[in-house]
């Protein structure tokens, strides 16, 4: 084999391979990652912006759930103050059934209840942001008024809900007559405009037909507060899935799109390494020659 | 046997042969650095007439014409898979990280839907809806138009390689001209300078080359169009395609197709292949955005119970979609216009809650693919495909580095054979000039002998 000049010489391509590699291992360990642009692991990539496609669903739901968290601990607060005022009512009426109760308690009874009708009022048209939560999806138009001098529904009966996880969604707008009403003929808030005319005449019937209705609407009420209690729990159970789901796919992309800094730094001193051997192999070559013997 | 004169000749030729392998070492080493640059060799011959001594029969370039045609035949692969490679480094950039690209912004537009179906009638919510899509619409027509710019590139780069041919091709007709002018003498400067320009005009596109009998070198493109016949060169010539895009045409044909490798071939298959692919697959995907959203959004009612409009400005065709790509301006400039509501009831989320669920529907590619499968498989491609250009390009290199080694091994210079040689040869000149003087002396003796009776 004969050994010119130039492949003494030469070499310096392997010194720019020697370099390239350095400065990719460089790179990796100066960022932290092993996926800089396509190129560097196709296959990767593609799993990689699918993966951060998932996880940024997932963060959508767990951002909703906490949304819809806030709005069900309102709607909770809400539907527990109706309970409340259910039981207050009730007792009031009670309080004035039979004979004995004068006009004067009656008449105290009636101002009651008609304190209770009116936080009922206030607690049924309860908006968020602007939104009425008892209306359905007729967010933007109060839910109760009073339409020719009764409590007029005017929401509708169609629940508001919202995607909390994959399957999995929860109601944030109730329909505030499947609460006030039911099956009832008419609302509580009539019934108790009715309870307070038997209550201030001394109409026993009346006064027990109202508390029957009270009663009813007592039920209503606590099966609501149930089902909110069901779906906030529905909304933390999911939240440990997304917490899971997330780091699941969060290891899985960052297998791929991460640099392995061990890895990455191994492989810096091994290209520093290569890189000097180059280095070395083109400024040592043929340094003598038969002319250094010639002189 | 010849007189002493006769020696005195002889011992002169052979001082004049030493003197031209001194002036061949000289020679090579001179151009040691010199590209395309064979060793010489002197070729040296006993003197037959009958007056003994040596002559000079001429030196002669070291050549190997079989592997200097695999030279010539492996740099334009190489060269192809190169100017992919480079070519595509500037699509990649394009494309960006994962989370940065197209992908981030689909997420962020489809989040936007997720947070106006928790809050319908939110002003915030609806302006965070039309803001996410308008930058949407603007990532999608940057890297449209970083796609286009791309295109241009490799144009330019097409142009610049065929007036770099025009170029070549014009150097070797002229060489072709002063090889066949100098009838075979002290040609291998010329024929060195000839296959220099061959290998550089290889690197541009592929090309076949036969000798001729003058010396010269017919080149033509590999479908047999010429590109130099003996002095004569055949420009290749730029046209316009309805594109906008160069044509290259030679002798009348268009030969765009039918240039492969080299840089050309390289840049054209980016050109009009590659990037016209992601160009398609970045249309098709503006395109079912676009679609699937209006469709949803039109089913739907906007926050003043009116029906909904198209959400996107309506692409009529897939090409140009990506670029095309906007935010209706009836939308853009009434943030009540967006429709969440499937019913007409302002707190009716079912419409925003269908288009969030798009991010994960696969609604492109006929029913197989989401839009986020659709971006990744466009990363992918790209990735994938300058991956691949860089991988040949490296091994098509080493196995041209490993062609021009055995090459080097016959034309290449070494400098301990040169030092040999000029020790070889000033040794011999010591040597004649010794027997010249030695002649001189026995000649003077005689003369003295014959002064003297």
């Amino acid at each position: 084999m004969r050994v010119t000049f130039n492949t003494a010489y030469g070499g310096i391509e392997y010194v720019n391979i020697a370099a390239g590699q350095m400065a990719r291992a460089r790179q990796q360990v100066q960022s932290g990652k092993r996926l800089e642009k396509a190129s560097d692991d196709p296959a990767a990539m593609q799993r990689t912006i699918e993966g951060r496609a998932e996880m940024r669903g997932i963060d959508t739901y767990a951002r909703t759930a906490d949304s819809a968290m806030a709005r069900l601990t309102t709607l909770d607060t809400v539907v527990s103050a109706v309970v409340d005022k259910l039981q207050q009512a009730t007792v009031a009426a009670v309080s004035v059934r039979g004979t004995i109760a004068t006009q004067p308690t009656r008449d105290a009874a009636a101002l009651t209840l008609e304190g209770v009708r009116d936080a009922l009022v206030a607690d049924l048209n309860t908006s968020i942001r602007g939104a009425y939560v008892f209306g359905g999806t007729q967010a933007t138009t109060v839910p109760y008024a009073r339409v020719s001098g009764r409590w007029t529904y005017q929401g509708n009966n169609t629940p508001v809900s919202v995607a909390v996880g994959t399957g999995r969604s929860v109601e944030i707008a109730l329909d505030g007559q499947a609460l006030a009403q039911g099956s009832d003929t008419t609302n509580v808030l009539n019934e108790l405009e009715t309870l307070i005319v038997a209550v201030r005449a001394g109409d026993n019937t009346g006064i027990g037909d109202g508390i029957t209705a009270l009663g009813r609407a007592f039920s209503r009420a606590t099966r609501t507060q149930t089902q909110i209690g069901v779906d906030e729990q529905s909304i933390f159970e999911g939240q440990l899935q997304l917490t899971a789901s997330r780091l699941a796919v969060l290891t899985r992309v960052s297998k791929d799109e991460d640099a392995d800094l061990a890895g990455a730094i191994a492989e810096m001193n091994r290209a520093d390494v290569a890189y000097r051997a180059a280095l070395g192999a083109v400024g040592t070559a043929s340094r003598t020659s038969l002319l250094d013997y010639l002189r | 046997m010849s007189g002493l004169f006769s020696s005195l000749s002889m011992a002169a030729r052979s001082l004049e042969a030493q003197r031209a392998g001194l002036d061949v070492a000289g020679q090579n080493i001179a151009n040691l650095n010199t590209p395309g640059y064979s060793r010489r060799r002197l070729d040296l011959a006993e003197v037959v007439n009958g007056t003994g001594g040596v002559e000079v029969l001429g030196t002669r370039a070291m050549r190997d014409r079989v592997l200097d045609t695999r030279v010539r035949t492996a740099i334009p692969d190489a060269a192809r898979e190169g100017a992919i490679g480079n070519a595509l480094a500037l699509v990649e950039t394009a494309i960006g990280t994962p989370g940065q690209g197209i992908d981030g912004y689909l997420s962020a537009f489809f989040d936007a839907f997720s947070a106006l179906s928790v809050d319908p009638t939110s002003t915030v919510a609806r302006d965070g809806v039309i803001l996410q899509g308008r930058q949407l619409a603007s990532a999608l027509n940057a890297t449209a138009t970083r796609l286009a710019d791309s295109m241009q590139l490799a144009d330019n780069g097409v142009r610049d390689a065929v007036s770099q041919v025009n170029r070549l091709t014009d150097q070797i007709a002229t060489l072709n001209d002063a090889i066949a002018a100098s009838n075979g003498v002290d040609v291998d400067a010329l024929k060195d300078r000839q296959r220099t320009a061959i290998e550089a005009l290889s690197g541009l596109t592929a090309v076949s080359v036969l000798s001729r009998a003058d010396g010269g070198v017919d080149v033509t493109i590999p479908s047999g169009r010429a590109l130099v016949i003996g002095g004569s060169q055949y420009d290749v010539t730029l046209g316009s395609g309805p594109d906008g895009l160069a044509t290259l045409s030679l002798g009348g044909a268009t030969i765009t197709s039918e240039i492969m490798n080299g840089t050309i071939g390289g840049l054209l298959h980016t050109r009009d292949t590659l990037i016209p692919g992601y160009q398609t697959r970045l249309d098709e995907l503006a395109y079912g955005v676009a679609q699937e959203v209006n469709t949803l959004h039109q089913g739907g009612f906007d926050l003043n119970g009116a029906a909904g409009t198209a959400f996107f400005t309506p692409s009529a065709a897939v090409a140009g979609a990506a670029a095309a790509f906007a935010v209706a301006a009836p939308i853009q400039g009434n943030p009540s216009l967006v429709a969440a509501s499937q019913t007409g009831a302002p707190g009716n989320n079912q419409v925003a809650l269908a288009i969030a669920a798009l991010r994960a529907q696969p609604v492109l590619a006929g029913g197989t693919m989401s839009v986020t499968d659709a971006w990744a498989q466009l990363a992918y491609h790209v990735g994938s495909d300058a991956d691949s250009a860089r991988a040949e390009q490296g091994s098509l290199n080493d196995v041209l580095r490993q062609v021009e080694r055995l090459r080097d091994q016959v034309s290449g210079v070494s400098l301990d054979e040169e030092a040999a040689s000029m020790m070889k040869f000033q040794r011999a000149y010591e040597a004649n000039a010794k027997f010249f003087t030695v002649a001189d002396e026995m000649l003077q003796t005689l003369m003295r002998t014959v002064g003297g009776v």
